[in-house]
């Protein structure tokens, strides 16, 4: 065999397409995302509030217990220190989260340090759920989920407005149905 | 449930054995149901009473006042256990209809199934040692899109199950019926031809070529050794529960995989196996969702191989681990060659002119041994993050699917035809990322294969990828056919009647 093995689809002779750039992986050159909400940063950071608030409150307890001047340092130092990390990796990991509706298929993104691109087509969903928790209600968000004949396939789009959400669902529900194939 | 007696008569065939179906077509199971599903109970109950009698607890020389309230009890709980079994008989029934299958079952909580036959995935034929004696089998249907996951009809006679297999393969092909002689439904059974036998031999040979049983043997001759040098035997006695372990294991794929074999009809693969209780599957065509064929590592030096399938609802959850193993086992122990022919049966068109050529590079190719066989492999820095598996790691593309292949101490080969295809889906870790690597993974259906291939070049995974999506919707386009029959039967038929060799690759069988 002289020819060397290739995995595209003749795309190579498309215009803008840049098998090079490693921008390309995540960002394939055919799609326009639609990031999700920002709300749903304020979602996130609530929620991690709620677990960080009684782990400080914990660490604090020990160290009045221990009363060691060092201790109080280093809950000094590490307590703020998470606080600040979480709430930005939630704000990079909110900024990630993107989707977008091809012709024929869906595309969820998400990750920073552990990227993330699923490609479902219409034709392989078997139903869409909508699901909204306390605190998304609280801030008129939802979380759109499509479900496929596979397991761990993870497609889910958290932070939609409740309109959004509703128009997704509406349209990917027709989709399916419209492109439904068996398995 | 009331309504179903009196409402759409009309739309059920009475399908009945000698007037046995009822006005609504509903059918009963066998006669003998109760005895066999209740069997272990009074079993149960007699060891209870023996064991009382013997221990010395229940004195029969006792005055009959003392002994008769035990043996009141006895009989209550064996004549509720019998009348338990006779309601949930009474109350167990099928129907047939137009292209779908009813079943209902529950004593207080009443319960209806129903299972659209052109979303029929398999049809299993189980015969528990009991059922063998009195001829009964259990009918196992996997419906993907069904309402509830488990659908089995136990126990019918063996003719009767028959019988509904060919009548549901039939149905779920798109064929039409032929009445039988006592007004039931028959259809033909398809011709079959078997293509792969597991000798008892071969059987045996691959057990003790496992990793397990090497773990058992250096565990006696590590203990043996121990109890020489510290002198006393009572070490021996650890090796028990070890050996009780290995015991069961290597027991559990003797009963299973006994006298397997692989046969092609029209209706799909059918697959035999099994000692004490047998398994007939029947897997219509297209309905395999992707292969994975592996060699563990002690059966390299014999050259073997073992093919694993995902099928739709072999792997629910409700169906136990144990199980789904044993269901999704397309050929426990075979030779390149075997491999190659029952691949040929499942996946007929690999989509490159010598699918023997790529498989062979698929199970056994490695980056850097002189050959180019058609793999995109990962590059050389992905020895940092793979260090022994980097130089199997490759995928291959076809236009018809893709070929995943890894692994070195133990080598796998994934398949997934394109049309068959869930999902796609790209990740990079951070690792990855400097060293302009990524994986891509391919998702199918619930199963043990889960074809991914990873550290690709990230030209060759974005490449993947876009590409992959395009070819699956090609794919699709063209190949979905639910009723596998209604334009290839006469065709396949006259092939298999006129015995065309099953070693030829280009044996024409329904499109996947």
């Amino acid at each position: 065999m002289t020819i060397p093995p290739t995995l595209s689809h003749d795309l190579s002779s498309e215009p803008g397409h840049d098998p090079e750039n490693m921008h390309e992986l995540f960002n394939p050159h055919d799609v326009t995302w639609t990031p999700v909400s920002r709300g749903l940063r304020t979602v996130r950071w609530i929620v991690f509030a709620c677990c960080w608030l009684p782990c400080a409150a914990s660490c604090l307890l020990v160290a009045a217990l221990l009363a060691h001047r060092w201790m109080w340092v280093v809950v000094a130092v590490l307590l703020p220190l998470t606080l600040a990390w979480g709430m930005w990796l939630i704000h990079r990991q909110v900024a990630a989260l993107a989707y977008a509706e091809r012709h024929e298929d869906f595309l969820v993104r998400r990750g920073v340090m552990f990227r993330k691109l699923t490609v479902v087509p219409y034709g392989r969903m078997q139903y869409v759920d909508v699901q909204a928790g306390p605190v998304e209600r609280m801030v008129k968000l939802a979380t759109v989920q499509l479900h496929t004949a596979a397991p761990g396939v993870d497609a889910s789009i958290p932070g939609l407005g409740a309109p959004e959400a509703a128009r997704l669902r509406e349209r990917l529900a027709s989709l399916g149905e419209a492109k439904l194939v068996g398995l | 449930m009331s309504s179903t007696s009196t409402e759409e008569v009309a739309g059920w065939q009475s399908s009945g054995q000698q007037g046995q179906a009822d006005a609504g077509g509903w059918q009963r199971m066998h006669k003998l149901t109760p005895l066999i599903k209740g069997w272990t109970y009074l079993l149960g109950v007699i060891a209870v009473v023996s064991h009382s009698v013997l221990g010395g607890s229940l004195d029969l020389s006792h005055s009959p006042a003392k002994v008769l309230p035990a043996f009141a009890v006895m009989a209550a709980v064996v004549l509720a256990i019998v009348v338990l079994a006779c309601l949930s008989w009474w109350t167990t029934a099928y129907r047939l209809g137009e292209a779908v299958i009813q079943h209902r079952k529950g004593i207080l909580f009443r319960q209806t199934r129903q299972a659209p036959l052109d979303r029929l995935q398999a049809v299993d034929v189980v015969q528990p040692l009991l059922g063998r004696i009195v001829g009964l089998s259990e009918l196992r249907l996997e419906v993907a899109g069904g309402t509830g996951g488990d659908f089995r009809l136990a126990y019918l006679s063996d003719a009767n199950a028959q019988r509904l297999r060919r009548v549901l393969l039939a149905q779920a092909a798109g064929l039409s019926l032929t009445d039988g002689q006592a007004g039931e439904q028959e259809a033909p059974e398809a011709p079959q031809h078997q293509v792969y036998e597991l000798s008892t031999g071969t059987m045996v040979a691959a057990g003790l070529h496992s990793t397990g049983t090497l773990m058992a043997a250096l565990w006696v001759v590590g203990a043996m050794v121990t109890s020489l040098v510290v002198g006393s035997a009572t070490v021996l006695l650890a090796l028990l529960p070890g050996l009780f372990t290995t015991a069961t294991v290597v027991w559990a794929s003797f009963n299973s995989h006994f006298g397997f074999t692989v046969a092609t009809s029209p209706d799909g693969i059918r697959l035999r196996h099994g000692l004490l209780e047998r398994r007939s599957q029947t897997v219509p065509p297209g309905r395999v969702q992707a292969l994975e064929i592996s060699q563990p590592l002690l059966w390299k030096g014999r050259g073997w191989w073992m093919i694993k399938m995902n099928v739709a609802g072999y792997a629910n959850n409700v169906t136990t681990d144990q199980l789904s193993a044993v269901q999704t086992l397309l050929v426990p122990v075979a030779t390149i060659e075997q491999v190659a022919l029952v691949i040929s049966l499942v996946l007929p068109d690999v989509g490159v002119p010598d699918p023997r050529e790529v498989l062979r590079a698929g199970l056994l190719g490695r980056t850097g041994d002189g050959s180019t066989d058609g793999f995109v492999v990962a590059p050389t820095q992905a020895r940092w993050l793979a260090p022994v598996t980097w130089s199997r790691r490759g995928v291959m593309v076809t236009d018809r699917c893709v070929l995943a292949r890894s692994g070195r101490l133990r080598r796998y080969l994934r398949i997934v035809a394109h049309e068959r295809m869930q999902a796609v889906g790209v990740r990079q870790g951070p690792l990855q990322r400097r060293l302009g690597l990524a994986s891509v993974v391919v998702h199918s259906t619930r199963g043990p294969v889960r074809p991914r291939v990873d550290h690709l070049r990230v030209a060759d995974a974005a490449a993947l990828v876009s590409a992959q999506s395009a070819r699956a919707r090609d794919a699709r386009a063209v190949a979905q056919q639910q009723q596998w029959m209604r334009q290839v039967a006469p065709v396949l038929a006259d092939a298999l009647a006129a015995g065309s060799t099953p070693s030829s690759p280009n044996l024409p069988t329904p499109p996947q």
